[in-house]
């Protein structure tokens, strides 16, 4: 699978409209960050694209094919997602819950094969939490949560991986490694969108930029070009000092840009 | 211990205690009467009273120990709480409102099973009214909701009928029948209850791998392909048809779906798939223990089952209690 | 009260069915036998009390537990030494017996395993008036072979009952019954019947209670009866007894000297012995006319 294409995407929730028009795609080996203030609808776009909503209007498919069309575990192994701050409600092992993403796999009464056991010993790896695989999840410190709720979604080993928000509430640590597994994988091929809110680490972990606002996309692009002065007054409505330094772009938010 | 090494004890147990259960009674057939009974040797007394009294006994709380424990365990891992019992989804109070109903009109005498079908009709009638305050929301939480205002309006129509009932007798009938018991069924009861049970049972167990994708949270679980609306009609099926037979049959019998799973669970790795079968055992073995004890405490009038039940469920709590104060302190 | 057209309909039902059951089980070939039964156990209060009236101490196996309370049953003395049952099938099951006497309520179950395993069990209905004495006495009598006693025991009913002088015509003294609780009875019921027959209107019937009710303090003392009855589990035979009253209010309620106390075991069943409940409240009755003719 290579293309995962939503097209003409509306959708209203208790009325007001959350996504007014929205053309999106997303290739195999690149990472793409979404981008914008609170409220413009990246994550009702991201939860379209993993299809937990039915938008009211346009389609979300898999190489023309519509994900409302695949059965749910065809789409669960097309398609992977990792939700914001994402907890486990029992104390299982990391190893049990990571097992949880081969589920897709498994159908109705087969049970993990070596196969599976593979997958989740690469996502354990590839997150560097193999070391936590017989701690109960709820005893993690955040970091190792998150790299575990990483590795999670990894072990499905589908074409395209969702992350909503996957670096909140991270020290700069943990977030550059996250980020370094979401880059390995996509050059292994996956296609990645991730949310995020740091301006400095979308611009230099992702590919391309989507920018949003109300709703809409308004701009598209590298870093360089999406986080000009001018988007970052009218849709942040900040004033930030940008650069390239050590190979990535840089944004760091000086001040309120007040009615220009 | 293993799983396989604690399914293998528990099992033993049921089986000891199962055996256990045809040894006591009031009348004066032993243990010792059981290998005479295999070997034909038995008197015609001894037989009737361990093939029609006590084993049906034995046989009903299997099967509806082995319902509650695999209901309770399906409600907490779908619900994600581990205070959830089955109790929660309507279906026991509108059951027991079915049966209550056929004791106040008397129809209850017009033959032996006319109870138990009442409380099979009623806990129908429940679930079909859960279902329908649901609606097509898939979340846990409106199931919760109308599960509650079910089991209200079923209690508050019990309520009522007691209030009305035609004589003192009449009402303390339908009281003692609320307390849940065991006591004189016979293998018709058995016959009665026992598809509804198996066949909920059967739905219950289908739903392991969906519960365990759960642990993850309803959305995640829904991108890994479970199928929210048609899992939450599994479970509603199933322990409308498991629960709703077990309380026709024997009245209101608490806590079991509550204990059992609650306190399997750290044995299990806290896996709601692996907590399934193992509730199941431990809620029958809890249930035969329980019946073996009211029959060895009622010396004078019967102790009902649900009130032995609910003895051992009161100190549980007081040790979650203890045990949650002790780790938050 | 809210006893309305609905559980009026539903009593009348039950009523029918009851003695529909009676009939059938009356006629029903095996149960009533060629032979006497030998081996009778009981586990209904009431059924009881009429079997110790009918048959010899050696023919019953089997008494249920309340026949020997003295709250309950008119016969408490006579049923001392005999096998006290608490309606399990369990426990009946190793007396073999040939015929199983039964109630309509409470052990059910058991009636229903019984009767899987092929033993006769007779259910009596409920007793709802003093026409249910030779009726029940028959019913049971042509069950245990013993229709020859139980015409006597009838004929020695109603004779002494034919002896309670029969109320003037007109208007009838006002009785309040007082149970516990504020419990009473209504019309359909023992208690009801034996005021009746002894001359009394029951104020819980004119308050249109039908069955078990309830008639609070405020209710009796506004009535302001001619007579309050005080429904007793602890006395031994009706007494006049002006103490211990639940309530104060209840002593204003009627003149001085209306009030007796009636054990519950004398009209608890349908038998015989109820009619010391007629004589005693006719005795009252006739009291306080003659109180009334002197003031």
């Amino acid at each position: 699978m290579t293309r995962l294409s939503a097209r003409a995407i509306r959708h209203a929730f208790q009325g007001r409209e959350v996504l007014a028009g929205v053309d999106f795609e997303l290739s195999g080996g690149e990472i793409v960050g979404l981008i914008g203030p609170n409220g413009a609808g990246k994550t009702t776009l991201l939860r379209v694209l993993a299809g937990l909503i039915e938008a009211d209007e346009g389609e979300v498919s898999v190489d023309g094919t519509a994900i409302a069309d695949l059965a749910p575990d065809a789409r669960g192994r097309a398609i992977s997602y990792l939700a914001q701050a994402g907890t486990s409600e029992w104390a299982v092992t990391v190893e049990t819950l990571v097992g949880l993403g081969r589920i897709p796999h498994l159908g109705r009464f087969r049970g993990p094969g070596p196969a599976d056991r593979d997958a989740v010993r690469r996502a354990l790896g590839a997150c560097d939490v193999a070391v936590l695989a017989d701690r109960p999840v709820n005893r993690l410190s955040g970091g190792e949560r998150a790299r575990v709720m990483l590795a999670r979604a990894l072990a499905v080993e589908a074409p395209f991986l969702l992350a909503d928000e996957p670096v909140a509430g991270l020290d700069p640590a943990h977030a550059l490694d996250v980020m370094a597994v979401l880059a390995a994988r996509a050059r292994a091929g996956a296609g990645i969108v991730v949310v995020v809110h740091d301006l400095t680490i979308a611009a230099r972990h992702c590919d391309r930029l989507v920018l949003m606002q109300e709703g809409r996309i308004v701009a598209e692009g590298s870093p360089e070009a999406v986080l000009n002065q001018s988007n970052l007054a009218n849709v942040y409505g900040i004033h930030a000092l940008t650069g390239t330094a050590k190979g990535g772009a840089y944004v760091v938010p000086l001040s309120r840009a007040r009615g220009e | 211990m293993s799983r396989a090494t604690l399914t293998a004890l528990l099992a033993a147990a049921v089986l000891m205690l199962f055996v256990a259960s045809l040894a006591v009674g009031p009348a004066a057939v032993g243990i010792e009467s059981l290998p005479q009974l295999v070997a034909g040797r038995a008197g015609d007394a001894a037989r009737i009273i361990i093939v029609e009294v006590r084993l049906p006994r034995a046989l009903l709380a299997v099967l509806i120990g082995g319902a509650l424990g695999l209901a309770g365990a399906v409600l907490q891992g779908y619900l994600r709480n581990p205070l959830a019992e089955p109790g929660l989804i309507g279906v026991s109070a509108s059951g027991a409102f079915g049966a209550v109903l056929t004791l106040y009109t008397g129809i209850a005498t017009a033959f032996t099973l006319a109870l138990p079908l009442g409380g099979i009709l009623g806990a129908a009638a429940g679930v079909l009214a859960v279902q329908i305050l649901a609606g097509r929301d898939t979340s846990a939480f409106t199931l919760i909701l109308s599960g509650i205002a079910v089991t209200s309006f079923a209690g508050a129509l019990t309520a009522l009928a007691l209030n009305l009932a035609p004589s003192p007798f009449a009402a303390l009938e339908i009281v003692f029948w609320m307390m849940g018991s065991l006591a004189d069924r016979s293998l018709d009861h058995v016959a009665l209850a026992a598809p509804f049970i198996v066949l909920g049972a059967g739905i219950l167990l289908t739903t392991g791998r969906a519960l365990d994708a759960l642990t993850l949270g309803e959305d995640t679980a829904a991108t890994l392909g479970v199928d929210g609306a048609r899992l939450r009609r599994r479970i509603v099926a199933g322990t409308a048809l498991a629960i709703g037979a077990a309380t026709a049959v024997a009245g209101a019998i608490g806590f079991v779906g509550l204990v059992v799973p609650h306190l399997l669970r750290p044995l299990t790795g806290h896996r709601p798939a692996a907590l399934l079968v193992t509730s199941a055992l431990g809620g029958a073995a809890l249930t035969l223990a329980a019946d073996i004890a009211v029959r060895i405490l009622s010396a004078g009038a019967e102790i009902k089952l649900g009130v032995v039940t609910a003895l051992i469920g009161a100190p549980f709590f007081l040790w979650l209690v203890l045990s949650a104060r002790r780790r938050l302190a | 009260m809210m006893n309305g057209a609905a559980t009026t309909l539903l009593r009348c039902l039950a009523r029918f069915a009851g003695a529909a059951l009676v009939a059938a089980l009356v006629f029903v070939p095996g149960a009533a036998r060629a032979e006497k039964p030998r081996r009778i156990a009981s586990i209904n209060l009431c059924t009881d009390q009429i079997a110790m009236l009918l048959v010899p101490r050696e023919r019953i196996v089997s008494l249920s537990f309340l026949a020997a309370d003295p709250a309950s049953s008119a016969m408490a003395k006579e049923a001392r030494g005999f096998h006290l049952n608490r309606g399990r099938a369990e426990e009946i099951l190793p007396l073999s017996p040939d015929i199983v006497l039964a109630g309509p309520y409470a052990a059910r179950a058991a009636v229903g395993l019984l009767r899987r395993l092929g033993h006769p069990v007779f259910e009596l209905p409920i007793g709802e008036s003093l026409a249910d004495v030779p009726r029940h006495i028959r019913a049971v009598a042509r069950i245990l072979g013993e229709e020859t006693r139980g015409e006597s025991v009838i004929a020695d009913f109603e004779a002494r009952l034919r002896a309670v002088p029969a109320p003037p015509p007109g208007s009838r003294p006002v009785a309040a019954l007082y149970a516990p609780n504020g419990i009473t009875s209504g019309s359909s019921s023992l208690p009801q019947s034996v005021m009746t027959a002894a001359g009394f209107e029951n104020l819980a019937a004119r308050h249109g209670i039908i069955g078990v009710g309830r008639l609070g303090i405020e209710d009796i003392v506004a009535a302001r009866p001619d007579a309050l009855i005080l429904a007793r589990l602890s006395v031994e035979h009706p007494s006049l007894a002006a103490r211990s009253l639940e309530h104060p209010a209840l002593a204003t309620a009627v003149p001085e000297g209306a009030i007796i106390a009636v054990p519950h075991h004398i009209w608890a069943c349908a038998i015989p012995q109820i009619v010391t409940g007629v004589e005693a409240l006719a005795k009252l009755r006739m009291r306080l006319s003659a109180d009334g003719e002197r003031r």
